[in-house]
Parts: structure tokens; C-alpha cells; sequence
């Protein structure tokens, strides 16, 4: 028996690589129109082709999209970037319905996980991108119960969140509250590309991390663009 | 009794990164004891596979010196808290040789031992323990990873003695274990179906008919070419085998096994006859302290010219060995 017959590829199994859950939670809302719509644009597609030319982070990472203005809506659900290539285009209008956003979504987050678990798929713990330029109009019940949930999946360490606020009236009190691990970071302008540069390149040394590598995720990479 | 094999390779990511191989493989057989340990230094410790290879040594030394003691325990929380304060005693000796903090040597940490028809099993953190019994293989201890994949436990976590899982019991008709660290798990474990690929019996049977030495130097080819590319961490076995009903060498392989590691054609032709005459060859070699061609050649009635012929493929295998005088004598006694 040669050594090449003692183990061969097809001898092996076929696990599925594991998966980044990352949603951005993005304000749409019309306080965003003209530059900070577009630039925000520029940054989420920045953002996807970034981690598409990655190719192990391409496999691993799971984006999902959620939108508060008009209304709450799920505009890109997890999908690895080879199922969803490109990022939707974002348009503002309406008001701020944050609380109704987060929660929408952390259920799906909570689901894309048990579909994880049913299916034998291992994962890392999920991203949770929260961007606003103003305050909090929806139904205060429901902002209330986005911040319980927050606090207690951060605490739990099952959730990391990076909260962002956008221009000098974002509410970043709110933020604050919503994040009790991480100050929320004020962004320079509208930095946004700067911004998902800096969340690709965590993504993909998330990747490639190993059970007991600390990817640090702090904030020095970006602060020299944010304002704390 | 047994035969032990162990294996380790330096994953892709860590030769890309500079860092040494950080799994860390011990065997080990003394007072009637044997053992496999299997330890992967922690990724963001910088000094684990020292702590690895120290926890490794440090197992397969006790469990040979005191397997009574540590089986007849009735008490398993004892055991573990026991066995975390010793492995931490190693440690901070280790700690002080290096000048580092203890959890610069943190590793996960698998182990068996078996002493006549008993076994312990222990496990700490991620990879997966896995045996052979019946001709059927069976996971004894899946990967303790927590929720995330990138989270795992280790012999210097204040959870250490909360996560490990400990079993001892009768071996009855068990004739393998196999340890595997989790860059391994990626090509021979199934997070699907928790179940482990056949390739591992495999394994065990060639352990059994092959010298150590060959089946070791056969596995780090197959892990360098194969197995470390389906993953950047690093890659790690360790396996003990002993010959039971079901399986006690090479007689009991298949035809299609047999022809693999004899390297002739299943499609040869009188194959079955020619498979039957090395299968009495085999048998014969195996129970005698030695043979030669005449009293092979009288085995299975066929001129020793012919014999001859079938002799010389088996010492080209690496199956036999020659002796002194024209003997002949099986690579694995």
C-alpha cells in the first residue's frame, strides 16, 4: 500500500465552512437624502467587494441588510456573497423607527442561527452594524425592548455591536444606552467607506481565526476617522 | 496488545504566519498501560505548545504510573478536580522555566488510557475522541466549543473542570480510539451528522498490519498532501489499535482492501484464487514465529518457484520481513 492510498480526498467528509452573521442595520430615513444616501451607498458596496475579494471571508461571511425610514424591512436577508453578490441600493425617506429595526433585526439573526444548528453549520458570534443620523421616532415599547435585548446579548457575549452615529444629530445617547460594552463612535463626516474598510478587514481576520484566537475588534483601527 | 500511532502537521495558516505547530501528539505504554494524548495550543497563547507538549507528557507519565488509582476513583468531580490541579501544578513549573503567564501555555486536551480490559477517557475543549468496536466507528466525545466556532475551552480556563468530560469503563469488543484536534475534525468529522468518516477504520486496520513506523511516516504524507488542505489551523491524530474477533489482521480485509494493499489489480485475472493463496501465506506467517518457502510452498500447494512470487509482493509491501537462513516472519511482531 502506497501512502497516497492510506487517505484520499474523496475518504474525507464535507463540512461546511463556518459562517459570519453580519447585519447592517441602517437608517434610511429622510434626514439621509442627497450626500450622506450616496455616500452611505458607496460604503455598503464598498463593503461587499471587499469581502468578495477575500476569498475565504467571501464563503464565510453572511450579510444581511436592514432598513428603517419609510417603513422596516428586511431589504437583503443572510446570504453568503456568492448567492448575493451585489448590495441593494439604499433610498431615503421617512422617519426613524429604530427600536421596530433592531428587533426586526435580531430575529433574523436568531433564525439564520437555528438554521445554523439544524443544518450542522458551526458559526461565529454575530455582527450587529447599527447606523443613525438622528433620533428615534418609532414606538418607544418598541426601542425599550430592542435596548433589553441588546444589552442582554452583549452581555451574554452572543452578540458584538457597533453602533454609529452619522452627523451632529445622531442621538448618541440612545446609542450608548443600546451598546453597553462599546461606545458608540460619531462618524467624521461621512466616512463611510473608511468605515466598511475597517469591518471588512475584521471580517476577514474573523475567518481566518482558529477556537482561542482573540481577533481584537476595537475601535483604534477607525479612530482616527471617528469622533468619540 | 495495542498499536499506537500518532501524527502532527503544522497547518497552512501557521506556516504562513511564522507560528510553530501547535497540536502536540504523546504515546505512550509502561506497567501495562497504554496511552494517547492529543493537545492544540491555543491559537492566541504564544508560548501553547509548550503547554501542550508538557500536558501531553505529563498524562501519558500519570495515567501510566497510577491508571488504578485514577479508574477505581468513584467520584468523577474528584477526578477532575484532581487532575486540573496537577495539570496546573505542570504548568506553573512550566510557567516559571519560561518566565510567561499561565495562560500563554493554555490547550485543549484529549486522552485515553487502557490497562487490561479497562479504559479512561478525558477531554477538554474542542477536537473529538472517537473509538472502533464491531467493525463500526463511534464518536466517545464530540467538540466542546460553546455556541461560537471560534470559542473554545482549555486546560488553564476557570471553566476547565465544568467542561471536561471524563468516561472509564470495560472495553468488551472495543479495538480502537482515535483522538483528532479540531483542525483533523474538519476532514474526518462531520458537524452534520457527528459522525466520523470510514477512512478511520481504515487507518486501524492498517495499524494492525503494518509496522508503526511505515503506518506514521504513510499518515504525516497523507496528512501534508490531503488533510492539511482543507484547513489553515493545524492538523493532529493519535490512535491505538489492538486485534479482536472482528478484526484480526489481514485475513479479515476485504477482497478490495486486500488487493490495495498487496497494490495488484482487482481486475487481474484468477484474482480470488491468487487473493486466497496470499490470504494462507498471510495466516501462516502470522501464527508461526517464522516460516520458509518450502513450508509456505506445501501451505498452499504450488511449486516454490510460484510461491516464491507471492512472497517476495508481501516483503515488498512491507507485510514480512526475511530472517536469517531463508525465514521469513511477519513486520508487525
Amino acid at each position: 500500500m502506497s501512502a497516497n492510498d492510506l487517505i484520499r480526498t474523496q475518504d474525507l467528509v464535507n463540512n461546511p465552512v463556518p459562517r459570519i452573521p453580519v447585519c447592517l442595520c441602517l437608517d434610511t430615513s429622510a434626514s439621509m437624502m442627497g450626500p450622506p444616501i450616496d455616500e452611505l451607498n458607496q460604503g455598503v458596496q464598498l463593503f461587499f467587494n471587499s469581502i468578495r475579494e477575500d476569498t475565504v471571508a467571501s464563503y464565510m461571511a453572511e450579510i444581511g441588510i436592514v432598513t428603517f425610514g419609510v417603513n422596516v424591512a428586511c431589504i437583503a436577508d443572510f446570504a453568503s456573497l456568492k448567492i448575493q453578490p451585489n448590495a441593494p441600493l439604499l433610498q431615503a425617506a421617512g422617519m426613524t423607527p429604530m427600536g421596530e429595526a433592531i428587533n426586526l433585526a435580531l430575529d433574523l439573526l436568531e433564525a439564520r442561527k437555528k438554521e445554523y444548528k439544524d443544518k450542522g453549520v458551526e458559526y461565529y458570534q454575530p455582527w450587529l452594524v447599527l447606523m443613525t443620523d438622528g433620533v428615534p421616532n418609532g414606538d418607544p415599547l418598541q426601542l425599550a425592548r430592542a435596548e433589553n435585548r441588546l444589552v442582554d446579548l452583549v452581555n451574554e457575549k452572543k452578540l458584538t455591536i457597533f453602533p454609529i452615529g452619522i452627523g451632529s444629530a445622531a442621538d448618541m445617547a440612545t446609542l450608548e444606552a443600546l451598546s453597553p460594552r462599546r461606545k458608540p463612535l460619531k462618524l467624521q463626516g461621512l466616512k463611510f467607506k473608511d468605515f466598511f474598510v475597517w469591518l471588512s478587514q475584521s471580517v476577514s481576520q474573523t475567518s481566518q481565526s482558529r477556537p482561542g484566537d482573540i481577533v481584537p475588534l476595537n475601535s483604534n483601527g477607525i479612530t482616527s476617522w471617528c469622533e468619540i | 496488545m495495542w498499536k499506537l500511532v500518532k501524527c502532527a502537521v503544522q497547518g497552512r495558516g501557521h506556516v504562513k504566519a511564522g507560528t510553530p505547530c501547535q497540536d502536540k501528539v504523546c504515546t505512550y505504554t509502561g506497567n501495562g498501560v497504554s496511552v494517547i494524548a492529543l493537545a492544540d495550543g491555543a491559537g492566541s497563547a504564544r508560548l501553547s505548545h509548550f503547554g501542550a507538549q508538557r500536558v501531553t507528557q505529563f498524562v501519558c507519565e500519570e495515567f501510566s504510573d497510577h491508571f488504578d488509582d485514577w479508574f477505581q476513583e468513584p467520584d468523577g468531580v474528584l477526578v477532575k478536580k484532581q487532575l486540573v490541579q496537577k495539570i496546573l501544578e505542570q504548568l506553573t513549573d512550566l510557567r516559571q522555566e519560561l518566565n510567561c503567564e499561565l495562560r500563554d501555555l493554555a490547550s485543549t486536551l484529549l486522552v485515553v488510557a487502557a490497562k487490561e480490559d479497562c479504559f479512561l477517557l478525558i477531554h477538554i475543549g474542542d477536537g473529538v475522541i472517537g473509538y472502533w468496536r464491531d467493525g463500526e466507528l463511534k464518536v466517545a466525545s464530540h467538540p466542546e466549543n460553546g455556541e461560537f466556532a471560534n470559542i473554545t475551552f482549555f486546560t488553564t480556563s476557570s471553566n476547565a473542570i465544568s467542561t471536561m468530560k471524563i468516561a472509564k469503563g470495560n472495553l468488551g469488543n472495543i479495538a480502537g480510539f482515535v483522538l483528532m484536534s479540531d483542525g483533523t475534525a474538519e476532514s474526518f468529522y462531520s458537524h452534520q451528522t457527528s459522525s466520523l468518516a470510514g477512512v478511520l477504520a481504515k487507518i486501524m486496520k492498517m495499524t494492525l498490519i503494518f509496522p508503526q513506523e511505515k503506518i506514521e511516516k504513510d499518515l504525516l504524507e497523507s496528512f501534508e498532501q490531503v488533510v492539511i488542505q482543507r484547513t489553515h489551523d493545524d492538523c493532529s491524530l493519535a490512535l491505538m489499535v489492538r486485534p479482536t474477533d472482528s478484526f484480526t489482521g489481514f485475513e479479515d480485509l476485504s477482497q478490495e482492501e486486500k488487493c490495495d494493499v498487496l497494490e495488484i489489480n482487482m481486475l487481474t485475472p484468477d484474482i480470488k484464487k491468487k487473493l486466497a493463496r496470499y490470504t494462507k501465506i498471510m495466516r501462516m506467517i502470522n501464527r508461526r514465529p517464522s516460516c520458509t518457502l518450502v513450508s509456505l510452498s506445501r501451505e498452499i500447494h504450488l511449486k516454490p518457484k510460484y510461491t516464491r512470487k507471492y512472497l517476495m509482493n508481501v516483503l515488498r509491501c512491507g507485510l514480512i520481513q526475511s530472517c536469517k537462513n531463508g525465514h521469513y516472519k511477519s513486520s508487525v511482531k
